[in-house]
């Protein structure tokens, strides 16, 4: 049994090395506590060579030893006999310590519903370990954004410097019978009965503490669903209090008060291949087929001359065919034509420049894309597969595969756990970035006719809307995959859309102009908010579906307006403040 | 199936064909490399489809097949582009190159380079408040309506009646009671921010108006401000912002000539801009008629001491309707009639405050106007005594004199010859010194 809890703790050690940063904070908390359990679990099968081997090998490798020297040298001269010593006051301290209590670790609950759905498909052995081992205290926030020293967490539940049999009954109330370290199967409850059973009398226990008293939420054994509580990973100071500013003063946008549009028109850049606006509406980004990438800093004065807000990024050496700008405007990532991915530094006027160059594959990438909440971005390229890059990282984290054809456009959905693609072969597919294997394809959404083109997720992530090559531009419900409405209107290619910051607008630019959409509706209708977690697809959810209350293939209800121009559009932005901003080049003249 | 597509696949080869290439294809080798031919340029095509839908137009041009044969690792030796599409033969006529011009070495250095253009980033207002401005930046109200149109045929329902009985309702809105629909065409004329900031220092400059001592200045701020570079953007409010600055204008000033001066430095700044000059060809109908009053009326506003007749403002009025007419009276042959048969009318009601604006916009016409319109009334007027001067006049230092005035005007435009004007100017001192005495 205790090799297949090695086999299994070599997995789980490896899945959470791989997964996103953003989890594998957190995740990794457990991989110390298992560790030293899965040892002594060797141990007590006295399998000694092969616990002394496992100490020896994984701990180095993964840097567990936080411990004293002192306490390394009592775990490596464990023996069986110690181990399974009574009265317990015979035995090491440290050691007793290690079986007797649980270790605590802190963690948000989209990261422990993952490690629900992981441990739910491992051995029940290791399953059983880890209830055993861990002690997991639901937070909202996730760990990440809290320091470690004001954490004061990773350490063993209850400290007891002397240990007596009447101690024992101060120990936690599922530990009070005597340890087995076999375990069985046939006492095994399911990972999320056993936390909650944890979790609730530890928050019994820590009635009196002062700060988390709220956030011991029961977890719910189910998976639920709720719109992400807070970035993940926080912006500057600066950025956030500049994006408040701007929100604080925005105007509601809705069918009834329609934004203010903002036209950009780039004049004399040559031939032309993508555009991207900033959510400032302070950059404007315009790349070439010739894979220079203009960039307009509207901060400047209004008298300056016309080339002091003006500046080019160069490096591609062929079209650039994407452009994505980071949200906080500092970074901004480009594809090109030949399989190049390069990052910029973009927002600053000190240093600009090229800062990285990814390339995964020789054929054109099609799409780039930043995560929501930066660190991630994600590519669609011709070979048909979208991948999943860390800024930090040289390799590729993920490939998602799955598309007959091109990938056209590939985001991250607002939760920042799920890809959505759309390719030319007339879907758009969703995987989840956390699953990190071939298994991570969730739905196809394939109603369209022609390629799909471009694909948003609105704030909220309650729906997705799709474009397609005839101008028809579907609305999706992000958690059933359910199609809600076809908006039909652009008589050409959709060029690009986006949501308004309340969700309720659309804004899709074509050769035709600018239109607006009412998304209000559709938004009441997506069953759920936004999802931190997809269950495989389910029939009976269809079932029980609301109905809509219009046919799927023409909502002329939800058109709000439409605003042609005189100059074809590419790109289309709504600002923190709400303003739309419509990009286009002069195509009048050329070069 | 394929027969047809081996059949072309054949005639293609007879096309190219050359030493390499067999001028006829065995009709089984055509009709397997049929379908494979037909599969890869479907393969490129589709790429260099997705490449054009890269461009802001989606337009499907040489140069993005070229860009997916070279995706496909297929270099394109030679072939159609976008750019260039010279090519001549060299050799023994089965080489191919580019047609490139053969320039002169000297007349390419002595030639001016042409700069290119400075890569800009035009930003405007396409809406405001859901609301399309009529600016020149944005389409036509006229496509706006055909695109709205356009929209309520797309998205009505299949049963809607094409001729629905639609209302006119409050600001715009388009009701069909029917079907319970209702249209708003989003459009509103507001005028673009570079016309209303050019307007604000417009009103700025006319500001000090009320301080005599500062008249001067004003003066010379409005052709200063109207000569500025890129006015050239606020063409289209031209229009609107002189009439927002004759009317600030008025406001201010009601009580001597200045202010009619001042909108006449105004309208000669405005006229003096080859740019902002022709919106104001849509107004002639409001800008005529008040130069013409302006020369040949006989009460222009209050006296003032200095220039109790006027002159000056007569003077600059007189040679901007000079330059109206000179630029459009080809065009509206009418207009240059009727503002004539006024100044005709002026000249013969003799010596009064309207004569001498009369005069002066026959000089300003030149020879040929003050021989056709002028000399042929002198006599006619010395003979029956019209030319008595006007006794206010006398001593003017505006008007000295008809005898002045017209010895000015003839000889400023050399009318006749000298003997003539000499003559009349003989009679006219005669009939002047009868008058006086």
């Amino acid at each position: 049994m205790s090799s297949v809890i090695v086999g299994q703790f070599v997995h789980f050690s490896e899945w959470v090395d791989n997964s996103l940063e953003f989890n594998k904070i957190e995740l990794s908390e457990l991989l110390f506590p298992l560790f030293i359990r899965t040892y002594l679990h060797l141990v007590s099968d006295r399998k000694i060579d092969q616990a002394k081997q496992f100490f020896n090998d994984i701990g180095t490798q993964h840097s567990f030893f936080t411990l004293s020297d002192d306490e390394i040298a009592r775990f490596r001269a464990l023996t069986y006999e110690q181990l399974s010593a009574a009265p317990y006051d015979k035995r090491d301290d440290l050691i007793y310590k290690w079986i007797k209590y649980k270790y605590r670790v802190r963690m948000g609950a989209p990261v422990r519903e993952l490690l629900e759905q992981k441990l739910s498909a491992m051995e029940p052995a290791f399953r059983e370990v880890v209830n055993e081992t861990v002690s997991i205290k639901m937070i909202k926030q996730t760990t990440t954004q809290l320091g470690r020293s004001q954490r004061g967490w990773g350490r063993l539940s209850v400290e007891l410097p002397t240990v007596d049999e009447d101690s024992r009954d101060t120990v936690h109330p599922t530990l009070k019978d005597d340890h087995r370290w076999v375990s069985n199967p046939e006492h095994f409850v399911t990972c999320a009965e056993k936390m909650e059973e944890v979790l609730t009398e530890e928050a019994e226990e820590e009635e009196d503490e002062e700060d988390d008293t709220k956030a011991l939420q029961p977890p719910r054994r189910r998976h639920e669903f709720r719109a992400p509580d807070m970035p993940r990973v926080r912006m500057p100071m600066a950025v956030q209090e500049r994006i408040l500013a701007m929100v604080n003063h925005a105007d509601h946008v809705s069918a009834n008060s329609l934004p203010s549009i903002c036209q950009f028109t780039a004049l004399n850049v040559g031939p032309t291949s993508s555009m991207t606006i900033s959510r400032f509406g302070d950059l404007a980004m315009v790349g070439s087929r010739r894979g220079v990438i203009s960039v307009w800093d509207l901060n400047q004065p209004r008298d300056a001359a016309p080339s002091a807000n003006r500046y080019t990024l160069v490096g591609h050496s062929s079209m650039v065919t994407s452009l994505s700008l980071s949200a906080d405007n500092a970074l901004l990532l480009s594809s090109d034509a030949e399989g190049a991915v390069r990052m910029w530094l973009a927002g600053s006027s000190e240093s600009r420049g090229q800062v990285a160059r990814r390339e995964g594959c020789k054929c054109p990438v099609w799409s780039v894309s930043w995560s929501p909440y930066g660190l991630y971005y994600v590519t669609g390229s011709h070979n048909g597969t979208a991948t999943l890059w860390n800024c930090e990282r040289a390799a590729p984290c993920m490939h998602f595969t799955g598309h007959l054809s091109d990938v056209n456009d590939a985001i991250i959905h607002t939760s920042g756990d799920i890809v959505v693609t759309a390719g030319a072969d007339a879907t758009a597919r969703m995987f989840d970035t956390r699953v990190g294997s071939n298994s991570c394809h969730l739905y196809t959404l394939s109603p369209h006719t022609e390629a799909a083109v471009k694909v948003r997720a609105s704030p909220d992530g309650r729906v997705l809307a799709t474009a397609d090559m005839n101008g028809l531009v579907m609305i999706w419900d992000t958690r059933m995959g359910r199609l809600l409405a076809t908006l039909n209107g652009h008589t050409a290619a959709v060029k690009d859309l986006d949501f308004s910051r309340s969700g309720t607008l659309l804004s899709t630019v074509a050769v035709d102009g600018v239109r607006l959409w009412d998304m209000t509706t559709l938004r009441s209708l997506a069953r759920v908010p936004c999802t931190a977690s997809f269950p495989q697809y389910e029939p009976e959810d269809e079932e029980t579906a609301p109905a809509l209350p219009f046919s799927t293939n023409s909502v002329p209800e939800l058109h709000l307006s439409v605003y042609p121009t005189k100059q074809p559009l590419l790109a289309t932005r709504f600002t923190y403040s709400d303003v739309l901003i419509a990009g286009g080049v002069f195509t009048g003249q050329t070069e | 199936m394929s027969s047809h597509r081996s059949v072309a696949l054949t005639a293609l080869a007879q096309n190219v064909s050359s030493e390499f290439i067999p001028t006829e294809l065995d009709d089984a080798v055509a009709s397997i490399m049929a379908d494979e031919l037909q599969f890869r340029l479907a393969n490129v095509l589709s790429l260099a489809r997705r490449f054009a839908y890269q461009s802001p137009d989606n337009k499907l041009t040489a140069d993005d097949v070229n860009e997916a044969l070279k995706t496909r690792n297929m270099n394109v030796v030679l072939g159609p582009s976008s750019r260039s599409s010279r090519y001549r033969t060299i050799g023994n006529g089965d080489t191919y190159c580019v047609a490139d011009d053969v320039v002169n070495i000297n007349e390419l250095l002595n030639s001016d380079p042409r700069r290119p253009a400075e890569p800009s980033l035009s930003v405007h207002w396409l809406a405001v408040t859901g609301k399309m401005p009529a600016t020149n930046e944005n389409v036509s109200v006229e496509a706006l309506e055909r695109a709205q149109n356009d929209i309520v045929e797309t998205i009505l329902p299949e049963d809607f009646d094409a001729n629905p009985p639609v209302t006119q309702g409050a600001r715009g809105a388009l009701t069909d009671a029917e079907h319970g629909l209702s249209y708003i065409l989003h459009r509103a004329r507001v005028m673009p921010q570079v016309s209303q900031e050019f307007l604000h220092r417009v009103k700025d400059a006319l500001k000090p108006l009320a301080d005599e001592s500062k008249r001067a200045e004003v003066e010379a701020a409005l052709p200063k401000l109207c000569a500025e570079l890129r006015t050239h953007r606020v063409s289209d409010s031209v229009p609107f912002i002189v009439r927002e600055a004759l009317a600030t204008i008025m406001k201010n000033l009601a009580d001597d000539l200045f202010p009619i001066r001042a909108a006449c430095s105004l309208l000669a700044a405005v006229w003096a801009n080859s740019s902002l000059r022709p919106p104001l060809e849509s107004s002639l109908q409001e800008v005529l008629p008040a130069l013409v009053t302006m020369v040949v009326t006989e009460t222009l506003g209050p006296y003032d001491p200095e220039d109790i007749t006027g002159r000056d403002v007569r003077e600059e009025a007189a040679k901007m309707l000079a330059e109206v007419l000179f630029q459009y009276g080809g065009k509206y042959p009418k207009m240059q009639e009727s503002a004539f048969e006024f100044v005709r009318e002026a000249l013969l009601a003799g010596p009064r405050d309207g004569f001498y604006g009369a005069l002066l916009v026959v000089g300003r016409f030149g020879e040929s106007s003050v021989n056709a319109d002028l000399v042929p009334l002198l006599p006619d007027l010395l003979d029956k005594g019209k030319l008595k001067p006007c006794p206010r006049f006398l001593g003017s230092k505006a008007f000295p004199t008809i005898e002045s005035t017209l010895m000015t005007v003839l000889q400023r435009c050399q009318v006749a010859d000298a003997d003539t004007r000499a003559g009349l100017g003989e009679r006219l001192s005669v009939a002047m010194d009868a008058e006086m005495l």
